[in-house]
């Protein structure tokens, strides 16, 4: 098998790999710890929990029996149980920096972290 | 389209059908990175490209793609499949006509393009810009699982050629 690697290839390569660890270093200097969890479902903001005390929150996306659990503890989210099929919201880390999210595509869930200077805090809701 | 061409394209539609349904069971290779998969059916789409005319190659991405998501994951998951897969084909067909770039190359495009077309239509119907912090780490598998990709094209391509221009 002959390698026949062009140049673009390879400028292909070191571009994407300079920018690709630029995106993974440059949040990560800058993620503030955040304080709030906001969890939205389908596009719209659905609750807003404080990290400090730990909960379990059960979220239902829709009418139907799908569910995501999203357990607080020790200052961090993440989702414990959920109805999707892929799971892979549950294996997902714990996150609690403020450019860090969970997503659940299935059931159209999504939890961020917000931080004291975002101006709207308003309700908690279960 | 004599017989033998429509034989052969009908097993490869086939082949890369079995190839995403495979992908779709396997866990994930990297535990840390849920989702990542590695498209192995964009083998048979980057080959054909190779192979025959564009037309052929994209019939045969938009068939296993519609007969794949809407067998294994329904609607939502047709219209993230087909987000990738058209942005992923039209920046491979342009790839290839340029001629800068070998088919590991073409294939590394396709791959991050498939990548950026299904996270800006998550992006757009979840309305969340936060997503974006998912590009770089998908944009390093993409490099990954584009190369591996490619590498078997080539193989499937030098295999096939032969056969190939017998009916073409």
């Amino acid at each position: 098998m002959k390698s026949y690697l062009k140049k673009g290839d390879i400028i292909l390569c070191i571009t994407l790999l300079s920018f690709s660890i630029l995106g993974l270093v440059l949040p990560a200097l800058s993620a503030k710890d955040g304080t709030l969890l906001t969890v939205s479902i389908n596009g719209e903001p659905f609750a807003k929990v404080p990290l400090s005390k730990d909960t379990i929150l059960e979220v239902k996306p829709d009418g139907s029996d799908s569910y995501n659990t999203i357990v607080i503890t020790n200052g961090q989210a993440s989702i414990s149980h959920a109805t999707c099929f892929n799971q892979l919201c549950v294996a997902q880390t714990p996150i609690s920096s403020t450019n860090e999210t969970i997503v659940c595509l299935p059931n159209k869930v999504i939890l961020e972290i917000a931080d004291d200077s975002d101006p709207f805090i308003d309700s908690i809701s279960e | 389209m004599n017989t033998k061409k429509i034989t052969l394209i009908g097993l490869l539609i086939a082949v890369a059908l079995l190839a995403t349904y495979l992908e779709y069971l396997l866990p994930s290779p990297i535990p840390a990175i849920p989702g990542i998969k590695l498209g192995l059916a964009n083998v048979i789409i980057l080959s054909l490209l190779y192979l025959f005319a564009g037309k052929t190659s994209l019939c045969v991405n938009i068939l296993r793609i519609l007969l794949a998501s809407l067998l294994f994951t329904g609607f939502t998951g047709a219209i993230y499949a087909l987000s990738g897969g058209l942005l992923s084909f039209t920046a491979i067909y342009l790839a290839k006509k340029s001629t800068a770039f070998s088919i590991l190359g073409v294939s590394i495009i396709g791959a991050t393009l498939h990548n950026i077309g299904q996270l800006s239509t998550s992006i757009i119907l979840l309305q969340n810009t936060k997503l974006l912090y998912y590009l770089p780490v998908l944009t390093i598998s993409a490099l990954i699982t584009g190369a591996i990709v490619g590498y078997l094209a080539l193989y499937l391509v030098h295999h096939l050629q032969v056969f190939c221009k017998k009916f073409v």
